[in-house]
């Protein structure tokens, strides 16, 4: 049963016979003989499953699966692969009829999958009934990837926990989503993002990135449906002046039609659309950096269009779903460029805003190995690149956007009525800095989060009965010296339902917290007041809202 | 340092309050519409048309005030680059600029005065909020000398950096959170070799020409 020769047709048996490997459901990499193995392993798949030919050098071979090769010794070893060699992976054998199968050379019908193991398994472990070996099997699951009969794009979805993945330094925050895969009849789960290389011939990097994205929201919520390529062409065609077969790319106001297309209401962030002061050292792209901490802060991955500066070539698009820790270089640069109330900037606490602290995101790049996390300024391979487009996929009815919850947010927070210079006065030193950090947040979940972790059972009441809307804007506020540990002394949650015209003011609000006092609207109060205020006694720190993105150390 | 968002009108107040500071402030009333079109517009790629109308946007508002027209827009402001408009005010640079711009310099363009100026001055607020740290430094002290010092040696320039006698910085109010100033009140500026790296780099980046006199090498502001 193990045996791929025992499943496979003569002419491939010879090819196999000729590596002097012989195909295995199970194959185990160690230390001991991870160069030998992952390179005969990736030999047999390439003659076997990517291109029938007796004559093609190691050379060639290696070439066309190093990424492959890459994968396969990037995983922490010992790791077992358990391969499936013949897998239907939905978005392959969708191109496959609607573009490979119209060809006149011979292009395969099926994938393979390879799963990994971090453990070294047997078939009899794999397939036993004892639940103990079960949960020891499952608990040690990293992902799986799909092999493409195909030169370009052997890669193809790809689900592996970054956790086996990135050899951090630091820690990075990401958006996962936990994937359902059935192998040989039985279930395992990965948090993980989809990951696939772009084929050249039906999907470029904008179409990948779309597949991708759309995936993620798919798996993730009931609100979208799975998407396979051959719709999202389909979306292509009714909004592009050509064809869309053999794909060229496209360009990104397309990309967020088709996204509208799948039930989203994107929004679309160009960079020369930001504007440019001359008396601020603040420049477009820090201003765009910031837009795309918020999304990423609030676990809303989004699609980078990369271009070159000058715009003079092609451009690059690629998924950005984290962000990475505080940069002491950028975290002194954020403490120069506070935001100090023009009206108040003799008394006002100063607020400094965490989007500015991370100098790495985590992105998701077909030209890259799977889990990249690269500097904003260099998020491509390609030199002078430049992130040009920042394209949201928001929920329909997330209508205020980032850069707007930040002009409410900066209002509210220097009003001189809801202020913290009026709130957090005997809190506060004279003029103390206040670090904000600023994201989108399910109320359900937020509600959650604060029941879970606030100590004080008054505040706990406030924040559970509250009525809010499906999606709010949070702005944590936190001490300078307990930013680190995130354990904030207060926040104010605003409307994401409201647009920015209603409400450049207090008439946004919610609920804030201060040190000792909660104050509250509910959905009938049209003026900037609070329905009601409720004064705490010890209201301690609580713990900043951490269920946006995953932690990978 | 810090960054505002204040809106047209206080700007215009703010720069009003400069003029008043500046001796012969007689330039800078005249063309306040040219100079505040430079810090509110952006004209890359000499972009004159569009600092023509912005000169006629703040013309109508300085000569009745609007709400709608220019009033509560918001533009976002730094303290380092409103010191440095300060210091342009009231150190002359600015007036050199409008007098240098005015006597001429532009002859064989139909290009009008006002909008020179408008973008002269915008390609230097540009290219000095563009400056790293110390070249922003030694520019702005050098800016701040500019009256009785449109050229000035290095030894002159270092004189004017802050130590233990005199532990003032020129460009910062009290608040400055300033990574050079030591604990002695000495510059740490002064004490390495930033300082010429720094004249080179502005020299270099066109806002500083050299010339040797008298042995002497001597920096003078690029016109």
């Amino acid at each position: 049963m193990e045996k791929q020769s025992g499943l496979d047709n003569d002419e491939n048996k010879l090819s196999i016979d000729e590596l002097d490997y012989e195909e295995e459901i199970f194959t185990i990499i160690s230390d001991d003989n991870y160069e030998k193995t992952v390179s005969d392993f990736s030999k047999a798949i390439f003659k076997n499953s990517v291109f029938e030919t007796s004559n093609t050098s190691n050379d060639v071979i290696d070439n066309y699966m190093l990424d492959l090769n890459k994968l396969l010794k990037q995983l922490p070893r010992p790791y077992t692969i358990v391969q499936e060699f013949y897998h239907i992976d939905p978005s392959f054998r969708d191109t496959y009829y609607t573009y490979f199968s119209n060809q006149h050379f011979q292009v395969k019908r099926y994938s393979r999958r390879l799963s990994f193991f971090a453990i070294k398994l047997s078939e009899k472990e794999f397939f036993a009934q004892d639940e103990k070996v079960q949960e020891r099997v499952a608990g040690h699951f990293m992902g799986a990837c799909v092999i493409n009969p195909l030169t370009t794009g052997v890669i193809g979805r790809t689900l592996i926990n970054p956790k086996y993945i990135l050899r951090l330094k630091s820690s990075v925050y990401v958006r996962l989503s936990k994937f359902e895969l059935n192998i040989y009849g039985k279930k395992f789960y990965v948090d993980a993002f989809p990951y696939r290389m772009q084929d050249e011939e039906t999907m470029r990097c904008a179409e990948v990135s779309l597949l991708n994205l759309l995936e993620y929201y798919a798996n993730s919520y009931h609100d979208y449906r799975s998407v396979v390529p051959s719709e999202i062409l389909e979306n292509e065609k009714r909004h592009s002046h050509e064809r869309v077969l053999p794909s060229r790319g496209i360009s990104y106001p397309i990309l967020t039609k088709v996204l509208s297309e799948f039930g989203f209401s994107p929004r679309l962030y160009n960079l020369s659309s930001i504007d440019k002061y001359s008396l601020s050292q603040i420049t477009q792209e820090d201003e765009l950096k910031r837009c795309l901490h918020y999304y990423i802060e609030s676990g809303i991955p989004v699609a980078l269009n990369l271009l070159p500066v000058g715009n003079n070539g092609s451009g690059h698009s690629m998924v950005c779903i984290g962000h990475g820790s505080a940069s002491k270089e950028l975290v002194k640069k954020a403490r120069r460029n506070k935001w100090i109330s023009w009206d108040h900037k003799e008394h006002c606490h100063p607020l400094i805003n965490s989007a500015d602290f991370s100098e790495d995101y985590v992105v998701v790049d077909d030209n890259q190995p799977v889990y990249q996390v690269r500097p904003f300024q260099h998020l491509s391979l390609y030199p002078d690149m430049r992130v040009e487009n920042i394209a949201v996929p928001l929920y329909k009815r997330m209508f205020l956007d980032a850069s707007d919850a930040a002009a409410i947010v900066r209002s509210i927070l220097h009003h001189e009525q809801f202020g913290i210079d009026v709130w957090s006065d005997n809190f506060l030193d004279d003029r103390e800095d206040v670090i904000i950090r600023l994201f989108m947040a399910s109320s359900r979940s937020l509600k959650n989060f604060r029941l879970n972790t606030i100590e004080n059972i008054y505040a706990k009441e406030v924040y559970v009965i509250v009525p809010m809307p499906r999606f709010v804007w949070v702005c944590e506020l936190y001490r300078v010296e307990n930013y680190e540990d995130l354990k904030a002394f207060g926040e104010i949650i605003i409307d994401a339902t409201s647009a920015f015209g209603r409400g450049h003011s207090a008439c946004s609000l919610i609920l804030m917290h201060y040190p000792n006092v909660i104050g509250i609207r509910y959905p009938e109060q049209t003026n900037p007041e609070f329905d009601e205020m409720v004064e705490l006694e010890n209201d301690g720190l609580f713990e900043g809202y951490r269920k946006n993105l995953q932690k990978i150390t | 340092m810090a960054e505002y968002y204040i809106s047209y009108r206080e700007l215009e107040k703010l720069f009003d309050q400069y003029i008043t500071e500046t001796l012969d402030n007689s330039q800078l009333l005249e063309h306040k519409a040219e100079i505040l079109a430079a810090l509110t517009g952006d004209y890359e790629q000499g972009n004159w048309d569009s600092a023509n109308e912005m000169i006629s946007l703040w013309e109508n508002q300085i000569n009745k005030p609007s709400q709608l027209l220019l009033g509560s827009r918001y533009i976002r402001v730094q303290q380092i680059m409103l010191d440095f408009l300060k210091v342009s005010c009231t150190s002359g640079l600015i007036d050199a600029l409008i007098v240098y711009i005015s006597q001429g310099s532009f002859t064989g363009f139909t290009v009008s005065v006002g909008a020179s100026i408008t973008v002269a001055l915008w390609e230097l607020f540009t290219t000095v909020k563009k400056l790293d740290d110390w070249d922003f430094c030694v520019y702005m002290q050098a800016s701040t000398h500019f009256r009785e010092h449109s050229e000035f040696t290095i030894d002159e320039l270092k004189s004017w950096f802050p130590r233990s006698e005199h532990p003032v910085c020129n460009m910062h109010n009290s608040t400055w959170d300033c990574d050079y100033l030591e604990v002695t009140g000495n510059c740490s500026l002064v004490q390495t070799k930033k300082i010429e790296q720094a004249l080179k780099s502005l020299y270099d980046k066109g806002l500083l020409m050299l010339n040797k006199e008298n042995h002497k090498y001597v920096f003078k502001f690029k016109k």
